[in-house]
């Protein structure tokens, strides 16, 4: 019985357990460099736009396999267009951030009801912005500079996407940031045995004390580490708290609310769902909306690293997108998928990209593993389909 | 928004950047910007060719199923005039 049920443990985190091993893989090779505090920091800053674009990318994906192949283009636009109103008219911070996502929303809208409305299949729709709004935003720049790139970004904008919580010297032990970790360590440790408990009340199958008790301490510990090892890296980074916000937000409307679960009603059987009376065309129309605004969003960290906006920014970042997705466990077909198979996969994929500079592996090399990666994912995907039949 | 054909759409575009992929690989051999050597790039090259093309033609197969199981599922177009009964 016990035999069966880590059996099952371990197929249900086969994802984690690749992580974690891809992760010792990498502690050997680089000497524990990746285990350094530095690194940690530079996971999430490196890889921000993929939880980012991430989110609104499962949450197309879930309506049926539908993608987003304008992201990364739009991500380009977005850039050109926040240099024009940081660099060079010298908007505010706030007024410049809201017209983006004001800009973003638009896009959103346009898309949204071109796919849900009028019936444009999502391929043409995105392929149509991502054919056309890395050559507007690369003509923006152009023609606003020289060099054909805008640098540098206000520093108030730098702290926002790109700072840290009660900075501290390197080397020196951030507090506040060590409790904020204790505090998110306690949150989950809580959520879970909240859930089991609801689950127990509902009639369902939950897990016991132990099972619940081993997986809130695993989950704990990580969270622990990470943020100690982050506190000694001169505090919180805020584009950890914009990533967090938006997974927490992403999990709790996939999990728990109605317009959550018609996403995957949506992708799992469309005609069932319309005669059901979920509104599909409203679904498609808000995958669409919600992925031009997260890709608005997934810009801010990407320029404030950068401090400068260029022609190449945000170049195969849907690729990125929706590699995560896949190694996360979303279904190509639509209908399955969670966010923090999202977050695994997108982690999955930064700790690679991270390991691989780390040890100054040949971009040649770095092809060949990312090939590889899809491959399997490719591969995953064909078996757990025809397992499914 | 069929949910074979999107499959095979995200399908033909894993095969696609793994084509690209081999490409890119091919540009910076041809560059001389690349350490690893030429004989391993090949491999890796025609590896990722063949592996990519493999993608598409299965996803060229999901894709023509999909359109054939659609079709079984559409029932044929009743006759406006059957005059066989009367």
């Amino acid at each position: 019985m016990d035999k069966k049920l880590v059996l099952s443990a371990l197929k249900k985190n086969a994802m984690l357990i690749v992580l974690v091993l891809v992760y010792l893989f990498f502690l050997i090779l680089t000497h524990g460099g990746i285990f350094e505090p530095s690194s940690f920091t530079e996971l999430i800053n490196q890889n921000a736009y993929v939880y980012i674009l991430g989110a609104g990318m499962l949450m197309c994906m879930l309506t049926g396999g539908n993608i987003d192949l304008s992201c990364g283009a739009f991500v380009c636009l977005i850039s050109a267009i926040g240099g024009v109103f940081m660099i060079l008219q010298g908007l505010g911070t706030g007024v410049s951030i809201l017209l983006l996502l004001l800009i973003g929303v638009v896009y959103g809208c346009v898309l949204g009801f071109l796919i849900a409305y009028v019936h444009i299949p999502p391929w043409i729709a995105t392929l149509a912005g991502y054919l056309s709004f890395r050559g507007l935003g690369t003509f923006i720049l152009s023609s606003n500079s020289k060099t054909g790139s805008l640098a540098p970004f206000p520093a108030d904008f730098r702290n926002l996407f790109y700072g840290r919580i009660f900075p501290t010297e390197k080397g020196v032990f951030n507090i506040p940031c060590f409790l904020f970790g204790i505090i998110a360590a306690a949150i989950v440790v809580l959520s879970v045995f909240s859930a089991r408990r609801n689950r127990i009340k509902k009639g369902y199958e939950a897990d016991t004390v132990k099972q619940a008790a081993i997986k809130s301490g695993i989950s704990a510990a990580a969270i622990i580490l990470v943020m100690t090892r982050m506190a000694m890296d001169g505090g919180i980074p805020t584009t950890l708290l914009w990533v967090a916000g938006i997974i927490l937000i992403y999990s709790f409307i996939t999990s728990k609310t109605t317009i959550g679960r018609h996403f995957y009603v949506v992708g799992g059987n469309i005609e069932a769902a319309r005669l059901s009376g979920v509104n599909t065309k409203r679904i498609m129309f808000i995958a669409y909306l919600n992925m031009a605004v997260l890709t608005t969003i997934a810009t801010m960290p990407v320029i404030a690293r950068s401090n400068s906006a260029y022609a190449n920014l945000g170049k195969n970042f849907e690729m990125d997108a929706i590699s995560a997705c896949v190694v996360g466990g979303v279904s190509a077909s639509g209908g399955a998928g969670t966010v923090l198979g999202m977050v695994i996969g997108a982690t999955l994929i930064g700790v690679i990209n991270l390991g691989m500079s780390l040890i100054s592996l040949d971009a040649n090399y770095q092809r060949v593993v990312k090939g590889f990666v899809l491959l399997a994912a490719v591969v995953f995907d064909i078996l757990s389909k025809k397992r499914a039949k | 928004m069929m949910n074979g054909s999107t499959r095979s759409g995200l399908l033909a575009l894993a095969g696609g950047y793994i084509i690209y992929l081999a490409w890119e690989m091919f540009q910076a051999m041809r560059n001389g910007t690349t350490s690893v050597a030429p004989a391993l790039n090949i491999v890796f090259i025609v590896f990722f060719v063949l592996a990519g093309s493999a993608v598409l033609f299965y996803a060229y197969r999901v894709w023509r199923k999909s359109k054939k199981d659609d079709a079984e599922e559409t029932p044929p177009p009743r006759p406006e005039n059957d005059n066989s009964l009367k």
